[in-house]
């Protein structure tokens, strides 16, 4: 049977992009997301993807430290997410307390996927770097989240959607929804 | 793989395969006129049934594509049959799946279609790595509409009048689900 893994490997590609174009000088710069700065967003990221692993591992999670390299505890976290996807007897395991129970794999070609690719613009964005997101992963992810609108709203991941402008481009529409001034 | 080898349990209901002892509850459900209004089946007799519980049970294990997983669907509590669905799905390319069935109308109305539905949804994306899972009904059929709208698929196409049932034209409803919608309903459930 044909496998599918979504978007996540072009997704976690694109955001280590943008790890990398971060200069020394801006990981303290403000972001989209109000009460971050470009350290606090990408560890963010990191750690939504620690804890997933711990939850799947059944092992302590722990936060990204003061002294952690960001660029380096970002591949090390996306590496291991991979390897765990890509290996049937991990990606089938049930992984609770994201959401509803889910498998792993489940898990890294929706939320991880969705987190990274909303917060890959928002740094992007903090950081003046070209703000393009995977058009394809964009179309997914907002064709994915519209019908669970309210329910996303509700739970606090996402502001009040806006309206996007005449003739908004697709990405431009998708950020709108999620809240996102463009 | 595609089979329920394992019952899966749901919050209230067990989903088992089919087993001999099964004719009562499944004459109970199909011989009222109620359950086959909306189906292409007339009611039928104990004896009619016994010969569907053998295709059931005695239908090819190793089918794997446009395969049938019959699903036998039990109130936990009193351990009575309460529904026949399926999940029928194609392991080609395409990844398609369908949902369908009827729940005994005394049991109607609690929300046990959705939790089978739910939980249908949950075999179709997670085990068999299904791409999209679509539901047919009747168009008058306003019930099961509902109740797979509850868990998330949309309505695609309103076939009018493409069917000629017992003696009347009908229209089809065709609704469905496509995997990543499925995922985001992980994060964010509905209900």
């Amino acid at each position: 049977m044909p496998t599918n893994h979504g978007h996540y490997d072009a997704v976690a590609g694109d955001f280590e992009r943008v790890l990398l174009g971060v200069a020394i000088d801006q990981w303290v710069l403000p972001t989209p997301c109000d009460e971050w700065t470009t350290r606090q967003l990408s560890c963010h990221v990191i750690e939504t993807h620690r804890r997933a692993l711990s939850m799947l591992h059944r092992s302590p999670f722990h936060e990204v430290s003061e002294s952690d390299d960001v660029v380096e505890a970002w591949r090390a976290v996306s590496g291991r997410v991979l390897e765990a996807r890509d290996d049937p007897a991990l990606a089938s395991r049930l992984v609770s307390g994201m959401g509803r129970d889910q498998n792993f794999a489940s898990l890294v070609e929706g939320l991880l996927t969705f987190d990274t690719l909303c917060h890959n613009w928002d740094l992007a964005r903090a950081t003046e770097q070209d703000e393009t997101l995977n058009a394809l992963a964009v179309a997914y992810a907002h064709e994915a989240l519209e019908p669970v609108s309210d329910a996303l709203r509700g739970s606090g991941n996402y502001g009040p959607a806006l309206e996007p402008a005449p003739g908004a481009s697709a990405q431009t529409r998708f950020l709108n929804f999620t809240g996102r001034h463009v | 793989m595609a089979q329920l080898n394992t019952p899966r349990q749901t919050s209230r209901l067990t989903l088992r395969e089919y087993e001999a002892s099964d004719l009562d509850g499944l004459t109970s459900l199909y011989s009222r006129e109620d359950v086959n209004r909306y189906l292409y089946s007339e009611p039928k007799n104990k004896d009619q049934m016994r010969s569907v519980l053998e295709a059931k049970l005695n239908r090819p294990r190793e089918i794997i594509d446009k395969n049938v997983m019959p699903v036998a669907v039990v109130l936990r509590d009193t351990n009575r049959l309460v529904g026949d669905f399926m999940l029928r799905w194609t392991a080609d390319q395409h990844r398609q799946g369908e949902i369908g069935g009827s729940l005994h109308p005394d049991f109607q109305g609690q929300g046990l279609a959705v939790e089978t539905y739910a939980e249908l949804l949950e075999i179709g994306f997670s085990d068999f790595n299904l791409h999209r899972i679509f539901g047919r009904c009747d168009g008058r059929n306003s019930a099961s509409i509902r109740a797979l709208e509850k868990v998330g698929l949309q309505r695609e196409a309103h076939l009018i009048e493409n069917e000629f049932v017992k003696g009347e034209w009908t229209d089809e409803v065709v609704l469905a689900i496509r995997r990543n919608q499925w995922l985001a309903r992980q994060i964010a459930p509905q209900n």
